[in-house]
């Protein structure tokens, strides 16, 4: 075990782009995407680089687009956002071990970098016993800029589509959430149950709750079914 | 049209509420360390939140979104490659608009 205490170097930042480096290529893609939904519901590329530069959240950027309509239906959409970024509460527990001996002003930076690719990577490292925080931030970033830069070119190339549904672009958002489901998947034993709670609670809230709860409605049904089939020492960690 | 002032309050908040999630975990674990069974049920609720988006935007989707999620889901069992499975489901949605639509 080598020096235990959390470090930032340079080294570390080259080295965390390098573990993110394929997954680069992901995210210019997803930024294409993205901008090519936006474009469609009558964001101007100036708006869609902005959010995604600020924001940097394909799930979340996706679900705001799937409520983008006229007039825009604030308080679901802001609902949907929070209930799809949530899963952040968790990952920046995780990484609170690393985060806690530096200045306070960090946990803000982290925050802004904190996405999936980067976040597993970095606990990965942590695991074996590296402290750098530059792979977390190296990795960020190198996922951050090809995000707005597809963002940019998806825009571009949606403004040049006629019929997006005759493209499929429609469709991206949900079959995207759905092949994200199979990596959220914890096995049988922690996911069944609240997963089928989530499904029948979501379909009873889109026919009988206000259009868009249905999402934070499923959520809190499996999470409130995984908090209730929790069993100490169940050893299945 | 959407106005303008609207259009940027929406930006703005799904930017805040994205970053309000991101640094929370950072933050509450100052003063709440998450027990494990508390970890247990946002662990939970983080997939279920996705399948509370997915099955009725399934159930509401034409046939276009039908068979692409469906095939996007055969080609990331079979192979575990993401854009592999998503470019499947969107050519599935082309084929069948053009086809069935």
């Amino acid at each position: 075990m080598e020096n235990n205490k959390p470090t930032l170097t340079w080294k570390g930042a080259v080295y965390g782009a390098k573990l993110c480096g394929p997954i680069a290529v992901f995210s210019l893609v997803f930024g294409v995407a993205f901008g090519a939904i936006a474009a469609e519901k009558g964001i101007t590329s100036f708006q869609a680089v902005m959010l995604s530069f600020v924001t940097f959240a394909g799930t979340s950027q996706f679900v705001a687009m799937d409520f983008w309509t006229h007039p825009i239906n604030m308080v679901a959409m802001f609902m949907a956002v929070f209930a799809i970024s949530a899963r952040h509460l968790l990952m920046g527990a995780a990484l609170y071990p690393w985060v806690k001996d530096y200045p306070f002003y960090w946990r803000f930076i982290s925050a802004a970098f904190m996405s999936d690719p980067n976040w597993a990577f970095s606990l990965q490292e942590y695991e074996k016993g590296n402290r750098d925080f530059g792979i977390f931030l190296g990795g960020g970033f190198l996922l951050w800029v090809p995000w707005f830069v597809g963002t940019y070119l998806g825009v571009e190339f949606g403004q040049l589509i006629r019929d997006p549904k005759a493209l499929g672009i429609d469709t991206f958002i949900v079959t995207f959430f759905a092949c994200f489901l199979i990596s959220l998947w914890k096995g049988k034993q922690r996911s069944l149950l609240p997963w089928v709670a989530a499904g029948v609670v979501a379909m009873l809230g889109y026919f009988f709750l206000p259009s868009g709860w249905h999402i934070m409605a499923g959520g809190v049904a499996g999470g409130v079914i995984g908090y209730v089939t929790y069993k100490e020492e169940s050893g299945d960690d | 049209m959407i106005e303008l002032s609207t259009v940027y309050f929406g930006l703005l908040g799904i930017a805040l509420i994205t970053y309000a999630t991101r640094l929370s975990g950072l933050i509450v674990m100052d003063f709440f360390p998450l027990t494990k069974r508390m970890e247990r049920a946002l662990d939970a609720m983080t997939g279920s939140v996705f399948v509370a988006f997915v099955v009725p935007a399934f159930y509401k989707g034409d046939i276009g979104v039908k068979l692409a999620t469906a095939a996007a889901l055969i080609v990331m069992f079979t192979t575990k490659k993401i854009l592999l499975a998503l470019t499947a489901g969107v050519l599935t949605a082309v084929i069948a608009r053009a086809v069935l639509g």
